[in-house]
């Protein structure tokens, strides 16, 4: 008996001891979890300011849940400073949540904004409990990259930006949705919301001599005050580019420049106020940042590196004919000018005109670097430098502008050149943009404002002709930017 | 062999003097009707040219046998036998000349600025 006794009291040993053993791998595997999370969130690196300097994950607090073969673990986040949404139709409070998907151990990390329509319950702050949850989630990944937004009626989630990288998101959530399966509409793109967002801060007198602190006094508190208006990442409209452009227009900084598709860009350029208050250009620019070819361009002109700077700004007061201009350098300043007037066109064909104009940036920026001065001025060395430097450019100069000789007539050299060599370029701009249409209309909208040149006029007529046609009709049956 | 590259710097020296020298020396009076003055920037007939160095303060009478216009300038040029047909004779200024505005301040003088021909590039593309 006492032998039995012996095994069983053996047994049980054995079984507390591996019990403790795997709690404590267990544990372990969780701080691992948990510090790999802490390492890979960069809140500071979101263009959303707000994210970036107002939010604060709450790493004591997760919530775990397990469905089918995934394992879900949820920290709540908060403003530090709550800020308010002043909208018709949205809930004044925002919530945003770190989300940990772990399935077939494969494990996938996003952060989320939580907006809530006015008819929805609050957020549960889980995304397995979102049946009477309306409203849309914008998603991040950890270090700030805008992956899309995933709209949520009663439980039911749908990828609205029909990005790759939320499918799995998508149908995690669907996978708990209880639900009967009626069609949910989503409303539509054509509101905006305000976010309020207060800051104070005490500010004190420090008495020191000699490094030696004598008294501190309170003086005041400035409080801070940021407003935000926002379009609304939505859907259903029925313009699923109009839909993509309004949401990725949507990541404005505090100063209501920097955008997610080109944040990494936007320190590179100036943008007047008038620029980043233009929804449709800073939709347009937005999703430009997406094109290489674009990307390039712009990044020449990085601060730490170029010899010009780049503003681009909106005027009123622009020629009806006239879509932009772009400014030779003025103190070192390239500007490129939108006409308001202007913008009543298809988004693709403004992207043709950012990508027009960026070359002319471009050109003006490749000149100024020989002329090594505030303005372009070249003395005859410089001349020879750029033929050096810039081969092609000087030979339209010289042709164009410089050097007209008797019997030939001005025209405008950077023009000349954009018409026979750079309009491959505005193609394959045009082509990352929206790679949807015929090659014919890209090659069309390519000679927009390059119809005064010699090589536009040596073009037979009947190909004239059909190029306009080309242009037109795709203006006609296109819904408009602006 | 010590001479013999002294003697070598010292002829290479002077063949560069003497070929600064050589350039001539060409006056163009402003005339405020015709021609502008702006931001260092001479400008006749669409022509511009940049202010280079200092002005100086000069009699009408030390510079008079220098002045000339553009026109002559550039019927000289088209004579040499340097010149390519190919280019505008402006393009030729900085080989064989040394350019002066002269700005009358008074009856019998003015300043004298140094210049040089300039290609500007400014104003807008507009599309």
């Amino acid at each position: 008996m006492s032998r039995i006794t012996n095994y069983l009291t053996g047994a049980f040993l054995l079984f507390l001891l591996l019990s403790c053993t795997n709690d404590s791998s267990d544990k372990t595997g969780k701080t691992d979890s948990l510090n790999q999370l802490k390492e890979e969130l960069h809140l500071e690196k979101f263009s959303n300011v707000n994210i970036a300097k107002n939010v604060e994950v709450n790493w004591n607090n997760a919530l775990q849940t397990e469905n089918k073969d995934v394992a879900i673990v949820e920290f709540d986040a908060k403003e530090k400073f709550p800020s308010k949404i002043q909208s018709s139709f949205l809930k004044a409070e925002m919530n945003y949540q770190l989300i940990s998907i772990e399935s077939e151990g494969e494990l996938k990390n996003y952060f989320i904004e939580v907006f809530s329509y006015n008819d929805s319950e609050a957020y549960s702050k889980t995304i397995t409990k979102l049946d009477k949850f309306r409203g849309v989630f914008n998603v991040f990944s950890l270090n700030g990259q805008n992956l899309g937004s995933i709209a949520i009626d009663h439980g039911n989630a749908k990828n609205i930006s029909e990005s790759k990288t939320l499918d799995f998101l998508t149908e995690t959530i669907n996978s708990f949705d209880v639900s009967p399966n009626i069609t949910k509409k989503i409303p539509l793109c054509d509101k905006t919301y305000t976010q309020v967002v207060e800051q104070s801060e005490d500010r004190y007198r420090v008495v020191s001599v000699g490094g030696k602190i004598l008294s501190v006094e309170y003086m005041d508190t400035v409080v801070t005050r940021t407003t935000t208006i926002l379009p609304y990442p939505c859907d259903g409209s029925g313009d699923r580019d109009a839909i993509i452009l309004q949401r990725t227009a949507h990541y404005y900084t505090g100063d209501g420049k920097s955008y997610a598709g080109v944040s990494g860009l936007l320190d590179v350029i100036i943008t007047d106020p008038s620029f980043s208050n233009n929804p449709c250009l800073v939709a347009v620019f937005t999703k430009l940042g997406g094109s290489p070819t674009f990307q390039t361009y712009l990044k020449k002109f990085d601060s730490k590196f170029s010899v010009a700077n780049l503003k681009l700004s909106v005027s009123s007061t622009l020629a009806n004919n006239v879509n932009a201009e772009t400014t030779s350098p003025i103190n070192y300043l390239i500007n490129i000018e939108f006409n308001e007037n202007n913008l009543k066109r298809p988004a693709l064909s403004i992207a043709k005109t950012f990508m027009h104009e960026m070359i002319h940036a471009e050109m003006y920026r490749k000149l100024l670097s020989v002329a090594g001065q505030p303005q372009i001025q070249f003395n005859a060395n410089q001349l020879n430098q750029l033929r050096n430097d810039y081969p092609g450019l000087y030979d339209y100069y010289m042709r164009y502008e410089f050097n007209i000789l008797p019997g030939q007539n001005p025209s405008d050299a950077q023009h000349e050149a954009m018409a026979v060599h750079y309009r491959d370029i505005i193609v394959q701009t045009l082509k990352q943009f929206d790679n949807s249409l015929a090659n014919e209309t890209y090659e069309a909208l390519a000679w927009e404002g390059l119809k005064n040149t010699i090589a536009w006029k040596k073009l037979p007529v009947e190909k004239q002709n059909n190029i306009s046609s080309i242009i037109t009709n795709f203006n006609n049956q296109n819904s408009n930017c602006q | 062999m010590k001479a013999s590259v002294f003697i070598f710097l010292i002829s290479l020296i002077s063949a560069q003097v003497i070929g600064q020298v050589s350039k001539e020396q060409k006056v163009i009076l402003f005339n405020g009707s015709t021609m502008t003055f702006k931001k260092n920037i001479f400008t006749v007939e669409k022509t511009t040219f940049k202010y280079i160095g200092k002005k100086k303060k000069t009699s009408f009478d030390s510079i008079k046998k220098s002045v000339s216009n553009l026109e002559t300038i550039n019927n000289e040029i088209v004579k040499r036998k340097e010149y390519d047909k190919s280019k505008k004779p402006d393009f030729y200024y900085s080989n064989f000349y040394d350019l002066y505005f002269f700005v009358k301040t008074n009856k019998d003088s003015g300043d004298l600025y140094p210049a040089e021909r300039v290609w500007i590039v400014d104003g807008k593309t507009i599309n």
